[in-house]
């Protein structure tokens, strides 16, 4: 009797808990919603998709700091994954719950652009600009129609990375054609050890890497302003080949790799070389206990009758709302995170990964004493030299309005799957791929 | 035919256990061993866990995933026992077509809600709150504890409920003092269910939390692994600290789940 | 009070006629307050944001969030002859089919196993539970990494013992794929099917087995003839209701393969997911979402009609 006496008490405790609950759970939703300018103090949101730890706590430290030297605006970040970019970034949007300031890649901002929420940034973008310097190519994949969507916050390239001591064991060279590419692979494929470390998924990873080979191929084109797709060419083919061949001396696991197992591959001393952006610095040392001298890169090798290039793009932030006062707001805290001190601190987030995209950055001591960043000066400058012959697919050639239509689907990577796992020649599946973009933009 | 047995029991034990085990270890090794196939680490190492604790909002997921689950917990067996009560033990018209209402929930794949339910929720100011979260697990998780608590209801005879009702005892107070306690089990049985269902939850948890401090465990894990590294020590230890809690409040609940089901429902 | 209660409760008394306790006792409105929290969760949860999914079906929307423009019936007629979204039938029903047995297989023989009184019996009861109670991104974590094709432990057992020369490539193999995540995704919920079944067992009568017994039965004829049959209502409960659950589950695929290598393990919601949120194609995945919400409906109707025990 008592037991249950005792359990019947708690249960309409718990009702009552639970009833009260609900009722100040509604009074606080709808308080909420007047609440960005309370008190003379705008409030800012952000959205970042940079999830790792190191880089959230830094971006909250650099956004802190702006918020102490400024008491009337408060910036928020808040981080967000790549994969709800898609689904849950446009619904809250559009319910209003979406964010002020958005990150972006050049092709998301041509899908977002659909929820007619994207500012234009021209003056922002044009004052920073006179300070500062923007480079030109992590510039251009923002602007048209006339209007500037995006301001360009830090760029990423792709270059060839390897390990200098498998490389001298060998007695090799870093190689700088596809001839050479394709020897050292071979050669430094043996006894559990591979050549190369590609990625074969269905996935941005591989459509990017893929990529790189198709510029340096001279494929660099595949769609254009007008949303002609110009994928099926002599180039692209020899791209999807070389990628092909070099995939005999990559894990057999390549096909489910996307970012991380390559670099794994790498720092563990199972492959000897890999196509991918300045992430590989930070981790090297105590990944593959080798000193940081031993981390070798170079541009991406170029194809005989190619052009020298590979992947770059500037990651962007969109302003997504139209309030004045929020403007306002939004511009000073650009004007801070784009001091050299402050954006050297911002970019350094991950040491080479993001590449400053102004020139004041580039030439700010702050940029080159980060202690990676110090230790890795020599692998820096050749980053920041392969992004001279930067390119991204979608805006080569004018900027192509669909190219989000591409990418989403990862076309590129799955062309790819078409040759390793369903047996067509390159020609047959770079054919198959025209198709399907064809069919995707129209 | 014993040895048989034996072996197969080993087998079984080995396959439940051995995943545990082998993530567990692994997430103590040192990060230039981690990928070797040791059985024992050579060098243990806490930095995994120190990271994870110091460097990334774990406590913080911690205590969203428990207020969820518990949430979730309370919220299904209020309204579950109701209804089931309903459903099991009273005739009325409609009836059946309630019961099967209430299983449809099943029919449709909860991703494809996904855009509709935000948009649901945006217009509630719901949006960002744990309480959208708690709503949406008390849906997937309600329609099989309804089915799970038939079997406790149809223990008890009806005659019961009858001989309350002659001597002039209401519905309410029929359900509360007579019922209840004799359906005990049945509601540690369910609240345990309804705990499982919203701790391992994902996909509207990703959706429909966009601050940091509303982020629970599953969420928080999959940022740890990050999307530019796979640093399997990181990812590992994720593992090991996501389902910690999980098993300690199964250490103290899991016996009357199991009890609850086994001695009381689904004859 | 309890104790007369559970006296009673031990009597085994079939209870009087239904209706006439109705009449007598119940006043009409109070089962409907009853029912109504949890029914009225549901519908405002689930079934309105369905109505949005079925208006959804008839328009062109694209990106999430953009406003299309109504085509009446477009989307369903590129439905029903869309190659791709057919082709993940297969796929789907390979993976029902296949979770479906795996499952049975292994909760049976740990329900049959753990249904005799041993030692650890009681606490095996408890605790093989556990792989249903971790998130599913954990269960794909640990299998990733048991399973990985360059470091993982099993391919250096197998490796180890000769079985193979070169490491399996499991997850990224077209025709292994869709078993490897079958299998991890077996081994995440059928420890909650074996609990399920052992609470079956538990109702069955020591007698009957003895009185079989005595008629010269061995193990095998008294499972097919007592154990199986005895647990029609739970066989039946969870044909439905597992199936439904099995066909609709995305998250384990997802996170595992995203549905390739090639397509190989793309399911009907990984593919009506793909639809909507990587081809951008809204309207036409609310179409495959509405076409197959219809015949999940058939499905179960017919499973009702043809399995449902006769008592029901």
């Amino acid at each position: 009797m008592k037991k249950s006496l005792t359990s019947l008490i708690a249960f309409m405790m718990l009702l009552s808990l639970i009833l009260a609950g609900c009722g100040s759970s509604n009074e606080g939703a709808s308080s909420e919603e007047g609440q960005s300018e309370e008190g003379g103090v705008t409030e800012i949101t952000l959205w970042h998709m940079e999830e790792p730890p190191n880089r959230v706590k830094r971006f909250n430290e650099v956004i802190e700091a702006f918020n102490e030297s400024n008491p009337d605006v408060q910036v928020k970040a808040q981080v967000q994954s790549w994969d709800d970019a898609y689904s849950k970034f446009p619904a809250a949007i559009q319910a209003g719950n979406g964010p002020d300031l958005l990150f972006a890649i050049p092709d998301y901002t041509t899908l977002l652009k659909q929820l007619d929420v994207v500012q234009p940034v021209d003056d922002i973008v044009e004052k920073l600009n006179e300070k500062h310097g923007f480079i030109d190519a992590s510039l251009a994949p923002y602007q048209y129609e006339g209007e500037t969507w995006a301001v360009p916050v830090f760029g990423m390239v792709q270059a060839l990375w390897y390990r200098k001591d498998l490389f001298e064991a060998e007695g090799l060279e870093a190689p700088t054609t596809w001839d050479e590419l394709l020897h050292a692979a071979e050669v430094l494929t043996k006894d559990g050890q591979h050549g190369i470390a590609l990625p074969a998924s269905k996935s941005m990873a591989t459509d990017q890497v893929l990529y790189s080979f198709m510029v340096a191929a001279g494929a660099k084109d595949l769609i254009d302003a007008d949303n002609n797709v110009t994928f099926n060419t002599a180039e692209t083919v020899k791209a999807y080949d070389m990628y092909q061949q070099l995939l005999e001396y990559s894990p057999r696991d390549s096909n489910t790799y996307q970012w991380g197992e390559p670099q794994a591959q790498f720092n563990s001393g199972r492959a000897a070389m890999a196509v991918e952006k300045g992430q590989y610095l930070a981790p090297f040392e105590s990944e593959s206990g080798q000193p940081a001298s031993e981390l070798g890169v170079v541009p991406m090798p170029v194809a005989d009758g190619g052009e020298a290039g590979s992947i770059y793009y500037s990651n962007g932030i969109m302003v997504l709302t139209d309030d004045a006062k929020k403007q306002e707001a939004i511009t000073e805290f650009f004007d801070y995170l784009y001091e050299p001190e402050n954006y050297a601190q911002f970019v350094n987030a991950e040491p080479g990964l993001f590449l400053p995209v102004t020139q004041s950055g580039f030439d700010s001591e702050d940029y080159w004493n980060d202690p990676i960043i110090a230790q890795y000066e020599e692998q820096v400058q050749v980053l920041l030299e392969a992004s001279e012959n930067g390119a991204l697919f979608g805006f080569t050639d004018g900027v192509a309005s669909n190219i989000g239509k591409v990418a989403g689907p990862n076309f590129i990577a799955q062309t790819l799957e078409q040759v390793i796992i369903n047996g067509m020649s390159p020609e047959e599946a770079v054919e198959w791929g025209q198709q399907q973009m064809e069919e995707a933009t129209k | 035919m014993r040895v048989f047995k034996w072996i197969y029991g080993i087998l079984l034990v080995l396959l439940i256990v051995f995943p545990f085990y082998w993530v567990t270890i692994s997430s103590f090794k040192v990060p230039d061993q981690i990928l070797q196939p040791d059985l024992w680490p050579k060098a243990w190492t806490l930095q995994h866990y120190r990271e994870l604790l110091f460097d990334t909002p774990y406590l913080l997921n911690l205590k969203n995933s428990l207020i969820v689950s518990f949430g979730t917990m309370i919220v299904t067996v209020m309204i579950v026992v109701p209804a089931s009560y309903a459903i099991y033990r009273m005739e009325f018209k409609g009836r059946n077509f309630f019961y099967k209402l209430i299983l449809a929930t099943y029919i449709f794949p909860a991703m494809l809600l996904l855009v509709p339910v935000y948009q649901l929720m945006s217009k509630v100011g719901l949006v960002d709150s744990l309480w959208s979260l708690i709503i949406m697990n008390v849906t997937f998780g309600a329609p099989f504890a309804t089915w799970l608590m038939s079997g406790f209801f149809k223990a008890i005879p009806k005659t019961l409920d009858e001989s309350a009702a002659i001597d002039g005892a209401g519905t309410m107070r029929i359900l509360f003092q007579i019922i209840l306690p004799l359906i005990a089990p049945g509601l540690a049985t369910i609240a345990v269910y309804a705990f499982v269902v919203s701790w391992t939850e994902f996909t509207f948890a990703s959706i429909l939390i966009t601050s940091d401090e509303y982020k629970v465990l599953p969420i928080g894990l999959s940022q740890i692994m990050g999307q530019y590294t796979v640093k399997w020590g990181w990812t590992t230890a994720g593992a090991v600290l996501t389902l910690l809690p999980v098993l300690i409040f199964f250490a103290f609940a899991g016996r009357y789940f199991v009890k609850g089901l086994t001695e009381g429902s689904v004859k | 009070m309890e104790k007369e209660a559970t006296q009673n409760a031990t009597i085994t008394q079939r209870p009087i006629e239904r209706k006439k306790a109705k009449k007598v006792e119940v006043k009409h409105f109070v089962p409907y307050l009853l029912v109504s929290p949890l029914v009225l969760w549901i519908v405002i949860t689930i079934f309105i944001p369905l109505s949005t999914v079925i208006k959804e079906s008839f328009y062109s929307t694209g990106f999430v969030g953009t406003q299309g423009e109504f085509v009446g019936l477009q989307n369903y007629i590129n439905v029903f002859t869309s190659s791709a979204y057919w082709g993940s039938w297969k796929n789907s029903l390979l993976w029902v089919v296949g979770n479906g047995l795996t499952q049975t297989v292994l909760a049976f023989s740990v329900a049959l196993y753990l249904n005799n009184k041993f030692k650890l019996s009681k606490f095996a009861r408890t605790w093989m539970i556990i792989p249903w109670i971790i998130p599913t991104i954990v269960v794909a974590i640990f299998w990733q990494w048991i399973f990985n094709g360059s470091y993982g432990i099993f391919n250096h057992v197998l490796m180890g013992i000769g079985l193979i020369d070169q490491p399996l490539n499991l997850l990224g193999d077209p025709t292994w794929a869709l078993p490897t995540i079958i299998f991890i995704n077996s081994w995440h919920w059928f420890p909650f099917l074996a609990v399920i079944i052992l609470a079956g067992l538990a109702g069955i009568p020591e007698e009957l087995y003895e009185a079989s017994a005595v008629d010269g039965a061995n193990k095998w004829q008294q499972f097919w003839g007592i154990t199986f049959p005895s647990l029609q209502h739970i066989t039946f409960a969870l044909g439905l209701v597992g199936t439904l659950w099995m066909f609709n589950i995305f998250d384990v695929i997802y996170t595992l393969t995203e549905g390739g290598p090639a397509g190989s393990t793309t399911t009907v919601p990984v593919q009506i997911y793909q639809q909507a949120f990587d081809n951008y194609e809204l309207g036409s995945a609310s179409a495959m979402s509405v076409v197959t919400a219809i015949m999940m409906v058939v499905f179960a109707v017919v499973f009702i009609k043809f399995a449902a025990p006769k008592d029901e």
